[in-house]
């Protein structure tokens, strides 16, 4: 039986809380999901009180970063339950997850989605999700890792940038350890 | 919402996360909203792992002096036999944020408390728990938040898992005979009502 576990080189993860969106729990409708199925996962997410002259829209983003065999990550969706009046596709973007790592690692190296326009900061006091699907191989799988989220702050070029050399800022809402793999596999490493 | 969410948590090593007994895979409040003087229970959702039987312990780092840790438990739905309540254990707490793999974490000076004030007293089985691999159990702790907490506070901070490997004194080393590994955390927050 296969196993999974973190590659062997220590991943330093530095990351700073700062968000003005937090991430509460984490969890999946179904943490052992037969083989072929899909399951989903679901992040609580609260509003809290942003910052003076702070945005009130940025993207949100949320970033998976681990390891794994046979799980494929689909269908990113903000605010499914349009608590905030915000439903809506994720569309893939790294260079989110690549720059928002200086601030909220970990994050980059792994698949990073964001929300397709800006959405507001700080939803005082909501309570909302954010969701995505993980679709398991015929044949099992799993996956062990973090998921994050956070928020972009861009400086109107609609491009990700590195914080230092541009206007765009990165807030976090959170991070989770979670682990998903079909009933048998072996999440031990080795 | 009185205080933003503000902490850090520096150089977790992620190779440690999947060596243990019992891995964090979920983990949630039962009620996010919580009145002064009640109490909200955290869920911390494990798979087990394949490793050598250790101390499971649990260690909550969230900021404030309104809050309080009540009943924390070891398999709170009975899957691998009766309940095991959890003990107070400062000194693995202190020990694991200050040299176990993993489990270290402080709060950015702009909080109002920053990272040596925010607790570190874990929460233990008093003995040692055999490996459950690939079984799914739940630990639990109550946050009961203190009569008076003003409505709007926040409560926010990060939730350890991990175990330790003790080498047989009782007293936690984080060394290479005596280890201290967090298996997991997640970042969490709730509210006062």
């Amino acid at each position: 039986m296969k196993k999974f576990a973190f590659a062997a080189s220590a991943i330093a993860v530095g990351m700073g809380l700062s968000g003005c969106i937090a991430q509460t729990g984490f969890h999946w409708t179904n943490a052992q999901p037969k083989a072929g199925d899909t399951t989903k996962g679901i992040i609580d997410l609260k509003g809290l009180t942003g910052q003076n002259g702070e945005p009130n829209k940025a993207y949100f983003y949320i970033g998976i970063i681990g390891d794994g065999d046979g799980v494929t990550p689909k269908s990113f969706k903000f605010d499914p339950g349009n608590v905030l009046n915000a439903k809506g596709k994720m569309v893939s973007d790294d260079d989110v997850g690549d720059f928002a790592d200086t601030e909220c690692g970990p994050v980059s190296g792994g698949s990073t989605y964001r929300t397709e326009t800006p959405v507001k900061t700080s939803p005082v006091d909501k309570l909302f999700q954010a969701t995505f699907k993980v679709k398991m191989d015929g044949a099992g799988g799993g996956l062990g890792g973090f998921v994050s989220s956070g928020q972009w702050f861009d400086d109107g070029d609609g491009l990700a940038e590195d914080p230092s050399a541009s206007g765009d800022t990165y807030e976090c809402s959170g991070v989770a350890s979670t682990v998903v793999s079909t009933k048998g596999f072996d999440v031990s490493g080795p | 919402m009185g205080k933003r969410l503000s902490a850090v948590v520096i150089a977790l090593v992620a190779a440690q996360l999947l060596s243990g007994c019992f891995f964090l895979r979920e983990s949630n409040w039962t009620k996010d909203r919580v009145k002064a003087g009640k109490a909200t229970t955290f869920e911390a959702k494990l798979i087990g792992g394949d490793a050598d039987p250790s101390h499971f312990f649990i260690l909550p780092r969230l900021e404030g002096d309104d809050v309080s840790i009540r009943k924390p438990v070891f398999d709170a739905k009975e899957k691998l036999g009766p309940q095991k309540s959890l003990v107070e254990d400062a000194v693995l707490g202190q020990v694991a944020v200050d040299s176990g793999q993993g489990c270290d974490a402080s709060i950015v000076p702009d909080s109002p408390r920053q990272g040596p004030q925010a607790p570190s007293r874990a929460y233990k089985t008093v003995n040692e728990i055999a490996s459950a691999n690939n079984k799914f159990v739940t630990a639990t702790f109550k946050a009961k938040v203190a009569e008076g907490t003003p409505p709007g506070t926040g409560v926010v901070g990060v939730v350890y898992v991990g175990y330790w490997d003790d080498d047989g004194d009782g007293i936690p080393e984080g060394n290479d005979d005596d280890a201290i590994n967090c298996t997991g955390f997640t970042t969490s927050a709730f509210q006062v009502k």
